[in-house]
């Protein structure tokens, strides 16, 4: 268990944040300021910074985390209990905290883009972005089911009497409300309002499929996840609930950044759309 | 993949601007029979335009059997929207307009008769 934690602080502190450090990187090196001005509307230095105060952010959490594992190690703490179970949950919330700064900042970074944005030219791809024209049959079937199976499941083990407010019930309400809010949010994603105002409609859908695909694995994740736990509550098992609970947050981290990663290369991305001579989307 | 241009700033009206380009993109082989539209949310979103505009596009498409909607399934190109794209409806209106004007002035009417005529007809 020890060594599951000591993994989860290197994924999610170290190798997850580098591969996203390393990419910020790359698009302020290959496609600088000077060459596509309409990417960058702060200042230059802006987003050195942040790119030094992420990485910085992410090896302290790194450096604290290890230090804590050793800690329970050298105390002799047995976390395999059930109560130890939020131990993982806990430490993944908190090595989250630089990635949600990533997001919330791109929302801002998106932000200054539309108010900056003055031409009358608009654009858009005239291909249809619903979920299922994104995703590959199987895997939006697999999600349908998934779903379901969790349910019937966790259903099965309170004998589908579902007493109100009982473990059984909570657990498929929060199936059921994770799932929803996945759907609001994708569909806010896919056809809500334009958030990069000059994105190339062929990036816009590449984009699309990649965070479809990696909202329908967390999604499936998270069905899969619950299900198991309220399998493993009833069997006694609940030792096992914070191995559980570590690969969970390791397989949804490490799932959900580097389908998106993967699934919009730099190298497909129409970076001329950011030049000053464009005439802006 | 297709896309749609729209100037804000343009004279032409937004809504034509849209009918006008799916439609000579069914002309040009761009756009086939049964391919898939987005739907009016996202088009009308990602162009930064009103719901209505896109709504009101669709519509007269549709109309024109150039697209036809089917539900919750989508909007879909028709069937038959090559040949339909190519019949512009204003143009059949002004003909037949005028073939009727001429009839009432070959009766007699004089031109404030037929506008006054025509006006009550349309506030009916």
């Amino acid at each position: 268990m020890y060594l599951l934690l000591l993994i989860q602080c290197a994924l999610l502190s170290w190798y997850l944040p580098s591969l996203l450090h390393k990419r910020m990187r790359r698009v302020i090196t290959e496609y600088p300021p000077s060459d596509f001005p309409l990417l960058y509307p702060k200042e230059e230095h802006e987003y050195h910074t942040f790119h030094a105060k992420f990485l910085l952010m992410n090896r302290i959490m790194f450096v604290v985390g290890i230090a804590v594992v050793i800690g329970l190690m050298v105390w002799g703490i047995n976390v395999m209990q059930e109560h130890w179970m939020m131990l993982p949950w806990g430490m993944f919330m908190v090595q989250m905290i630089p990635i949600m700064v990533v997001e919330a900042s791109e929302f801002n970074h998106l932000k200054a883009l539309r108010e900056k944005n003055k031409s009358p030219i608009r654009v858009a791809g005239m291909q249809s972005r619903g979920i299922k024209d994104l995703v590959a049959p199987g895997l939006f079937i697999g999600w349908i089911a998934s779903f379901v199976g969790a349910i019937v499941v966790v259903a099965w083990t309170d004998n589908f009497e579902f007493a109100f407010l009982g473990d059984a019930f909570s657990t498929v309400l929060i199936v059921v409300v994770m799932n929803i809010l996945g759907y609001l949010y994708l569909r806010w994603l896919l056809s809500g309002k334009r958030l990069d105002p000059y994105q190339d409609p062929e990036d816009k859908l590449r984009y699309s499929k990649a965070v479809t695909k990696s909202l329908m694995f967390l999604s499936i994740a998270v069905s899969v996840f619950m299900a198991v736990t309220r399998v493993l509550d009833v069997n006694e098992a609940q030792y096992l609930q914070p191995v559980l609970m570590t690969f969970y947050c390791q397989i949804i981290a490490y799932g959900s950044i580097t389908t998106t990663l993967k699934g919009v290369k730099l190298e497909d991305i129409n970076f001329d759309v950011y030049r000053q001579s464009s005439q802006g989307y | 993949m297709l896309q749609i241009m729209v100037d804000i700033d343009s004279d032409v009206p937004l809504f034509t601007q849209l009918t006008d380009q799916i439609k000579s993109a069914i002309a040009s082989d761009t756009l086939l029979p049964g391919a898939k539209l987005p739907s009016i949310r996202q088009l009308a979103n990602d162009l930064d335009l009103n719901n209505k505009t896109v709504a009101k596009a669709y519509r007269l498409l549709e109309r024109d059997a150039v697209i036809q909607s089917k539900g919750y399934r989508g909007t879909f190109v028709h069937p038959d929207a090559k040949q339909n794209c190519g019949q512009d409806i204003n143009d059949w209106i002004s003909a037949e307009v005028q073939k009727l004007v001429g009839v009432l002035r070959e009766g007699g009417a004089t031109d404030s008769e037929i506008r006054i005529a025509f006006t009550n007809a349309m506030n009916k």
